[in-house]
């Protein structure tokens, strides 16, 4: 008797907005039974069962707690919980949808995230290839470096040490080099100075202002000089900031550069343990600037000092 | 080096590496599989190489029905691993499973569910067995968390909630606030319990064996936990032990009810003494909002009336209990990803 009413007002309710919590009130007062006796049935706190019976979710425990209340309501006055459950779907947006889309949305968002980071994977593996590549290209090209070295002198790309004929590009400069260099490093610096004083020469024409070096030394306003010193083979990218002046390639054991152009030098080292940068004669601190035993740094000779 | 790569092209998944049944939840995809745990082994003479002839549903449907060269076999037993070997051939195969359609062979971060009352050896097992199965990397959630976090429990709150997790093996009952376990305790009655008091009952009662895919059917038919309204009758047919014949009878609910009342007594008395082992506040948290049902044993008819009734809690089951867990793990993937939290157990 009870069962077509309940269902012919089900829809009302609905409409009028009103959630599962009215709904199951009038049919429990259409059964005649009093709160107590359901919240004692229910095994509810009777505040809780008002709070059910009036909707006001925030005073209910979570939603899963809820649903089964209201499914065991339902069970208790012989309803079918499904209609009930759908109500308080519906009524409880807030509560529900958050819950639902918690999992949906981190779910979509894993979806589109996880394709996003195998693109990414394999723009990094593209981007290892390429380097390799360049590698390689570097490790053939030591005939493009005895280039720049020949026409070192005449542009200003490249400075080589002074004695250096420039058939022969490493096979005097080894000698002197190694010897100061490894045994003790008292004798270094003379050397290092030697081509100090022709580097000015051709320096001067092309950059005469490094403000800096300026200052020190009035009487030579020589640029800072930078010396690369290989005892290793070592991969080298080094640009000054014109772009003009580049030291591309690999360097072999003894190998020795001074740096031309204008500072300040974006550097590579691909092998930073077996390369030695002197800037004025003096250290520079190359170890910390590695990573990985890869060093990439901008170098301003005359702020380094 | 490679498998970190592989994994790259494989979805992390959460596994409920269940007695009865094993439920696989991939991330962003929902569950993805949900079949028996049950492998055939065919075994061509005495002695001679083993090959896994079947895995899962298939299987099922050759438990207690195979000739003599072929073996199924459960490898979960009580929730824990009875038979390495096995176990890992089908998390393999479940896993491959998964990842069909992928040409790299899958190398998933994986997460297993273990029962809070498994040993290290148990949890070691489980562990090397995914491991040899594939998986990059291992983690293990003890099962009443991912059951309490997949039933939506507000887990993250400082505030008690008891979840009761009836799985096939085993029942673990948890009391859990603030991320963690507070109490929990696991007794080793579950589904496959309720089947073998349904075979030891009508052994005894009508002289007759039946078998347990038939004392499941019952279970699922007619099978409850709390005396009803109304009575339902299954009719069904077993070796009679007496005549040494097959015959048909007729089972009743109430008959049911009977033959399930041991093992139900001990899931209760666990639920009783997890009452009486939980701090006060977190008990009276209990009282308050109640007790949350997962797990396949919570489909059992009326159970959360009886457990409410003995312990005049209410009692509320899980919206989808059976797949509780597995969905549990993989949101506490996500939230270990998105805030660090550490919920897994060590060995």
């Amino acid at each position: 008797m009870t069962e077509p009413s309940a269902n012919s007002e089900h829809p009302s309710t609905r409409e009028l907005g009103a959630g599962p919590g009215h709904w199951l009130r009038q049919e429990r007062e259409a059964r005649g039974l009093t709160p107590e006796r359901v919240a004692a049935e229910l095994h509810l706190a009777p505040a809780l069962l008002e709070a059910l019976e009036q909707d006001r979710y925030a005073e209910l425990p979570a939603p899963v707690f809820v649903t089964g209340y209201l499914r065991n309501y339902a069970r208790l006055l012989g309803l079918d919980p499904e209609p009930l459950l759908q109500a308080y779907r519906a009524a409880s947006p807030a509560l529900e949808r958050a819950a639902t889309r918690g999992t949906g949305h981190s779910a979509r968002s894993d979806g589109s995230g996880s394709p996003l980071f195998r693109v990414a994977t394999l723009v990094i593996v593209i981007g290892l290839l390429v380097l390799l590549g360049l590698w390689w290209q570097g490790r053939q090209g030591p005939l493009d470096i005895t280039e720049v070295e020949e026409t070192g002198p005449t542009a200003p790309a490249l400075i080589e040490a002074p004695d250096d004929p420039p058939e022969v590009p490493q096979g005097p400069p080894r000698a002197p080099d190694e010897v100061p260099s490894a045994p003790d490093p008292a004798p270094d610096p003379p050397t290092d100075e030697l081509p100090v004083a022709p580097a000015p020469i051709v320096e001067a024409p092309t950059s005469p202002s490094p403000p800096a070096a300026g200052d020190e030394a009035p009487a030579a306003p020589a640029p800072v000089e930078v010396v690369l010193v290989f005892d290793g083979p070592c991969w080298v990218d080094i640009r000054d900031a014109t772009g003009e002046f580049k030291l591309f390639g690999e360097m072999g054991k003894g190998d020795r550069r001074v740096l031309g152009g204008s500072p300040p030098y974006s550097i590579i080292i691909g092998n930073a343990a077996a390369a030695t940068i002197r800037i004025d004669g003096e250290p520079f601190d190359l170890a910390s600037r590695a990573r990985g035993n890869v060093a990439r740094f901008t170098l301003d000779p005359t702020a380094a000092r | 080096m490679f498998r970190r790569l592989r994994g790259m092209f494989s979805n992390d998944l959460s596994i409920d590496l269940g007695t009865a049944n094993t439920l696989i939840y991939a991330r962003g995809q929902g569950i993805v599989l949900n079949e028996p745990s049950v492998v055939a082994i065919r075994e061509e003479r005495k002695g001679g190489a083993k090959t896994v002839a079947a895995v899962g549903e298939e299987a099922k449907r050759m438990l207690g029905r195979t000739p003599q060269n072929i073996v199924a076999i459960r490898p979960m037993k009580d929730g824990v691993i009875a038979d390495f070997t096995v176990t890992e051939k089908m998390l393999q195969y479940f896993i491959h499973k998964v990842h069909e359609s992928r040409l790299i062979r899958p190398s998933p971060r994986v997460l297993i569910c273990v029962p809070c009352g498994s040993t290290q050896v148990e949890r070691r097992a489980i562990k090397e067995s995914a491991a040899g199965a594939g998986a990059r990397e291992v983690y293990l959630i003890e099962e009443p968390m991912a059951a309490a976090i997949g039933a939506g429990l507000p887990v993250e709150e400082p505030r008690g909630s008891m979840v009761l997790d009836i799985g096939g093996g085993t029942s673990e009952v948890a009391v859990v606030s603030l991320h963690g376990i507070v109490y929990s305790n696991s007794v080793r009655i579950g589904g496959d319990s309720f089947d073998d008091a349904i075979i030891a009952y009508v052994r005894r009662n009508y002289g007759t064996v039946i078998g347990e895919a038939t004392a499941e059917r019952v279970k699922h038919a007619i099978g409850s936990a709390f005396p009803g309204n109304e009575v339902l009758e299954i009719e069904v047919r077993g070796r009679n032990l007496a005549e040494g014949v097959p015959r048909s009878f007729t089972l009743n609910s109430n008959e049911i009810l009977e033959a399930l009342q041991e093992p139900l007594h001990n899931i209760v008395a666990a639920v009783k003494t997890a009452l009486e082992q939980t701090p006060p506040e977190l008990g009276a948290d209990v009282a308050e909002a109640g007790i949350v049902l997962t797990g396949g044993g919570a489909l059992l008819r009326d159970l959360d009336r009886l457990i409410e009734e003995e312990t005049s809690l209410p009692v509320v089951i899980a919206e989808d209990p059976l797949t509780c867990v597995a969905r549990g793990g993989g949101k506490a993937l996500e939230m270990i990803d998105a805030r660090g939290l550490d919920l897994f157990t060590t060995e």
